[in-house]
């Protein structure tokens, strides 16, 4: 089976700077990978594995994305490919489902697209759906685990009232849920790997994209215009002790 | 502005989404999956429903949803942000080629007509105002409970037409539902029982889950408890949670980060109880207790069995 995980760093802590055109600026925090996607990746390897096939982990960022991509490799992922370059930058969802569309179509065919459900900074969680309706394959959002036998994949789906069992036709898209899947430490031999390989590093035109105007900023439908810091509670809290605590209890339920 | 309002066929949120688009628009539609809620959005304000065919493969949904709101061609589109309803939007907004903004928590009009959305980022700590100035139409998911819900009418009515020009093509079979433990559903309960990463363990839980049934309430969570195993995710409150609206939330042990009390601002009356006055929570308490969660739990089990509700 040959899988595609798209993976993305985010800031270790949510400190927040933006820069003058109200981007997020990465530079100064720690970059980690997705929690989320943690689940992806994991869940590739396991596939691969037990089925055989290759596993590529790609994102969009940065040229330090590269040592979160080496990371990936000493956990096993058999090839790296990093989007980089200006053009990219500043992407909203579906400029970035632009990119990733063009990419997985230039490096495919793939027969799975893992993503994690949603990023820690950004909790959009749209980026893996939309590139699911770009690619025109199915997709199964929030998925908490996944079989495959008989050549048939079947996903579990989290929703608010359960889970949902879906048996999905390959190629297609799953977004993964963070707790599903725990990704394996690095091996000794991964570590070797990880020195050795070369990152692939892909520009626009390297994915077909020659338009400016649908990757990026420039791409991008939506634009932040302000962003004010969250007014924080402001109910004036009467103190009481425990006692006091169960008769208001009382009062509000009968 | 002409807004379309998304009608999921289980549940009636649309109707909170259509009463706040009276605010800032002169037309709404409803767009319902099937014709069962078509009174209820009627009665929140629609000035017509649309009615689509529910397909239980959310990728077919989704295409014809997004032919259906390219030929109703509106200014802006609304969907619930339950988990279906964010991934519908989605889907949608992919393949109309717009720009969409997930789990706002406000929406208005600019004096230039445009919707402005804003929703919280960072875990919360910001409030980012966004714009979707050339594309369209302008889509914005809301989460169920941010914007209160209308009296419903069962008897509203108005004028009604079937939108079915579309082949839909297969992506997904559903093979099944298995639904989750809890009873009461989070969205509804109007007593809401909250436990944090302070309840220490899912024996804690069991009693939150004691004093919430003794009330006729529900059992929600911070994610911390839900990361820590103690409870599980459809309990789970806040950003990455659901947002609630009960008539009383106590929370014990629940520390009160913005990630948290983004989900349960709304709730009418606060009680907390945490060991460490300085928690945040207390700033969202009507009443706060300084103590340990599991005295006050405890006598609040006592007093309830003795005088069943």
């Amino acid at each position: 089976m040959n899988i595609l995980c798209l993976v993305k760093q985010v800031p270790d802590s949510l400190e927040v700077h933006l820069g003058s055109d109200l981007t997020l600026q990465r530079d100064f925090i720690a970059q980690v990978l997705n929690h989320a996607d943690e689940s992806a990746v994991e869940l590739a390897l396991r596939l691969r594995d037990s089925h055989g096939g290759r596993v590529t982990a790609m994102t969009m960022g940065p040229k330090s994305a590269e040592g979160m991509l080496r990371e990936l490799i000493s956990c096993g992922v058999d090839e790296a490919v990093l989007l980089t370059d200006r053009a990219f930058a500043g992407a909203d969802t579906l400029a970035t489902a632009r990119a990733l569309t063009a990419a997985a179509k230039t490096l495919g065919p793939f027969d799975l697209l893992l993503f994690g459900r949603r990023a820690a900074d950004g909790e959009t969680g749209q980026v893996g759906a939309m590139t699911a309706a770009l690619m025109e394959i199915p997709c199964v959002a929030n998925v908490t685990s996944v079989e495959f036998e008989n050549n048939t994949l079947r996903a579990h789906q989290l929703i608010e009232t359960g889970t949902v069992h879906w048996e999905v036709k390959l190629p297609a898209a799953l977004t993964l849920c963070e707790w599903s899947y725990a990704l394996r430490l690095p091996t000794m031999r991964g570590l070797r790997t990880a020195k050795q390989t070369d990152i692939r590093t892909m520009k626009p035109a390297d994915i077909g994209i020659t338009d400016p105007l649908q990757i990026g900023l420039k791409g991008s439908p939506t634009r932040v215009t302000h962003v004010s810091v969250r007014p924080s509670g402001v109910r004036p809290t009467k103190w009481i002790d425990a006692g006091e605590a169960v008769l208001i209890a009382r009062e509000i339920c009968t | 502005m002409k807004v379309i309002v998304y009608f999921e066929k289980t549940h009636l949120h649309g109707c909170e989404l259509a009463a706040r688009a009276q605010v800032f628009s002169q037309t709404i539609l409803a767009l319902c999956e099937n014709g069962a809620s078509c009174p209820a959005a009627f009665s929140a304000g629609a000035d017509e429903a649309i009615v689509i065919p529910y397909l239980p493969d959310d990728c077919a949904q989704g295409d014809i949803a997004a032919e259906a709101i390219k030929a109703l061609d509106a200014d802006s589109v609304l969907f619930p942000a339950t988990i279906r309803g964010r991934f519908l939007s989605a889907w949608v907004a992919a393949k109309l080629n717009t720009g969409l903004t997930a789990d706002c928590t406000a929406l208005s009009v600019t004096d230039s007509g445009l919707l402005l959305q804003s929703r919280p980022a960072f875990g919360g700590n910001l409030i980012a105002d966004i714009l979707c100035s050339t594309a369209r139409p302008q889509m914005a998911s809301v989460r169920p409970g941010v914007f209160p819900m209308p009296e419903i009418r069962e008897d509203a009515s108005g004028p009604l037409r079937y939108f079915d020009q579309c082949e839909p093509i297969a992506y997904l079979s559903q093979l099944g539902f298995t639904p989750s433990e809890n009873n009461i559903s989070l969205q509804e309960a109007k007593i809401i029982i909250a436990g944090g990463k302070g309840v220490g363990s899912r024996k804690g839980f069991e009693k939150l889950t004691n004093l919430a049934r003794l009330l006729g309430g529900a059992v929600g969570a911070t994610r911390s408890a839900v990361d820590a195993g103690y409870t599980t995710y459809s309990h789970q409150i806040g950003q990455t949670g659901q947002t609630v609206r009960p008539e009383l939330y106590i929370g014990f042990g629940v520390s009160g980060i913005v990630q948290h009390t983004i989900g349960m601002s709304g709730a009418k009356v606060v009680i907390a109880v945490n060991k460490d006055r300085r928690a945040p929570i207390f700033s969202h308490a009507n009443y706060g207790v300084v103590g340990d969660w599991e005295e006050t739990c405890d006598r609040m089990i006592a007093m309830f069995k003795n005088h069943a509700i």
